[in-house]
């Protein structure tokens, strides 16, 4: 495993092109902007400059917002695009190039899956830390150019409660870009084209979003309202109800759609987002361990 | 016994879709080749080469029949494939990286780095110089050579080349020529060699196989072979009652006043006989040994190669 994960490494850094536009996109992009909207206009005009200082922002916001944004439907969805598309390189690619049959008869298959997985994952969540210091750290850059207050003080943080929500919140964001993350690892192989495995799972995820209409139109016309429950099984609610156990303290009812009463308690939604994550990862093993090598 | 041999196929058939679009690309197949030689595989265009090596290479499944390697299933096997270096139909690479970041993104695949033993096979097919530039800018050839190096990364002790030679110049060919006997001869080395040049295959190999509709339709020991069916030459008159004579038990052409006949060496005094007592007079009997070229084309009905 530990060969499998260095060469992917390397060959995924190695891919620049997809690297710089798929994944450094996110940390370059937060320069950017914080660069050209926050800190330079501020600098070459003064009216910008009073309104700058007069804005109040806080770190522990900061840290948290690129997290927050890349969950939920349909911002998190098509935030989460360039990813997708990382993820959709990395295994469909190989059938592109050609490459499978040189690494296949030296590994296993399962392995390789893995590999591909653990590595393209790591390199998101990374470009994501950065992201989220580049933010923060910007914003405290524009708070000492212009003089505002960025807060709040350290000593003042309830770190107790600060920490459980800023893990919580990028376990969450983990776990979204997880599942979409091996939803694209299985169409790109089942379909050995990047452009199907991006477009599909964006679909998927659309319509995994969007069957929560379905579930209560069908309801309706059955009379039967219990069956709106059947939402909770999707990786979205479970998600959306693991955040919401953590930060407000009680499960979600997706803002309260009627007939929706089998809210989940934390540990069954923990089990059934694990569930989709081996499942699918399972599913991406099997299907690859049974296809045949053409090109 | 089984361990004397590098690769068995038994009865291995492979079928591609279903219904209308099933395709038998590779049909009860039984192929043994013995460790430390270099076997030729030879077919014409779609006769189930490549499908063969893949299921090799356990990159695809047979729907039925097992391929052994060293007397062990091959499938699901990835410790046995350490054994396997191979360049299968015309080497692919990373475009995005360079020649020996290709070779090292391989050799950590396998578990085998060796930045040594890559600069030395990178020297071995002449791409040493070449080998920071990235792969996008390499010629056929020059992937080819690099295709070799990489087969050979984990010093295999079996090595299976698809068309080794393709988009090599007439050097390059001979380097390869060599560098396949060089394999066998000085690093004990077992080669499985598909090619379309019948003349290399002639030069290079031991043993031959030929395939044709997915079947293996002739195999054996190249010079075997070679010696097993002759083209005789008889300069006879009449022309006509020695051609009725012969049709009948060998294939026979008249060409001018000479007649071609397919047999075997040990059947020229037969057919001497024959003509003589018959009282058609010979003037020459010439025996020419049959080219690997007519023997292919006898064995897969004229197909090209």
């Amino acid at each position: 495993m530990r060969n499998a994960l260095s060469a992917e490494w390397r060959k995924l850094l190695g891919h620049t092109r997809a690297f710089s536009f798929l994944v450094l996109i996110f940390p370059v992009g937060a320069l950017i902007i914080t660069l050209m909207i926050d800190i330079l206009p501020g600098l070459l005009i003064p009216d910008l400059r009073e309104f700058n200082a007069a804005r109040t922002r806080t770190w522990t916001d900061d840290l948290l917002m690129v997290w927050t944004l890349l969950t939920g439907f349909p911002g998190g969805t098509f935030l989460q695009m360039p990813f997708i598309a990382f993820i959709a390189v990395a295994f469909a690619g190989e059938f592109q190039w050609g490459t499978w049959k040189n690494i296949l008869p030296g590994q296993s298959r399962t392995v390789l899956v893995l590999a591909k997985f653990i590595v393209s994952i790591t390199l998101i969540l990374l470009a994501l830390l950065a992201t989220s210091l580049i933010v923060a750290g910007g914003s405290w850059l524009s708070s000492i150019l212009f003089d505002s207050s960025y807060g709040p003080p350290v000593a003042e943080v309830d770190f107790a409660s600060y920490l459980p929500d800023y893990f919580s919140q990028i376990l969450v964001t983990f776990a979204s870009l997880t599942i979409s993350a091996a939803i694209a690892a299985l169409i790109a192989l089942y379909s050995r084209s990047v452009m199907a495995a991006v477009l599909l799972t964006v679909g998927v995820s659309i319509v995994e979003f969007a069957s929560i209409l379905l579930l209560l139109v069908v309801s309706g016309i059955l009379n039967r309202p219990n069956l709106v429950n059947v939402f909770v099984v999707t990786p979205s609610y479970n998600l959306e109800n693991i955040r919401s156990w953590i930060l407000d303290g009680v499960g979600s009812n997706v803002g309260g759609i009627p007939g929706l009463t089998a809210v989940q308690p934390l540990s069954t939604s923990i089990l059934i987002v694990t569930g989709w994550l081996v499942g699918l990862l399972l599913a991406t093993a099997v299907l690859f361990n049974r296809q045949d090598i053409n090109s | 016994m089984s361990q004397n041999f590098a690769i068995q196929l038994e009865n291995v058939s492979k079928t591609f879709g279903r219904r209308r679009k099933r395709v038998e690309a590779v049909r009860h197949l039984s192929l043994e080749v013995a460790a430390g030689q270099v076997f030729g595989f030879l077919g014409p265009n779609g006769a189930g080469k490549s499908t063969t090596i893949r299921m090799m290479m356990d990159l695809i499944r047979p729907s039925t029949g097992t391929v052994l390697l060293y007397g062990r299933p091959v499938q699901n096997n990835p410790p046995l494939l350490q054994k396997v270096g191979a360049l299968v139909e015309g080497a692919a690479f990373y475009d995005f990286l360079t020649g020996r970041k290709n070779l090292e993104v391989l050799a950590r695949t396998r578990g085998c780095y060796d930045p040594q033993r890559g600069q030395t096979l990178l020297a071995q097919v002449g791409m040493a110089d070449r080998a920071d530039r990235k792969v996008s800018g390499y010629s056929t050839g020059m992937k080819q050579r690099l295709g070799l190096a990489a087969a050979l990364l984990h010093d295999p002790d079996l090595v299976i080349l698809d068309e080794p030679t393709n988009g090599l110049d007439p050097a390059g060919i001979q380097d390869v020529r060599l560098f396949v006997r060089d394999l066998v001869e000085k690093q004990g080395k077992t080669v499985f060699l598909s090619s379309h040049m019948l003349s290399e295959v002639e030069q290079v190999c031991d043993q031959v196989g030929i395939i044709s509709n997915g079947r293996l339709v002739q195999t054996g020991n190249v010079a075997d072979l070679l010696s097993s069916q002759a083209m005789i030459r008889l300069e006879v008159l009449p022309l006509a009652r020695a051609l009725g004579l012969l049709l009948p038990k060998w294939p026979t052409v008249a060409n001018g006043r000479w007649l071609e006949v397919q047999a075997a060496r040990e059947h020229v005094p037969e057919i001497v006989q024959q003509l003589v007592a018959a009282e058609v007079q010979i003037f020459q009997v010439a025996v020419q040994q049959q080219s690997l070229e007519a023997l292919f084309l006898a064995a897969t009905g004229g197909a090209d190669a």
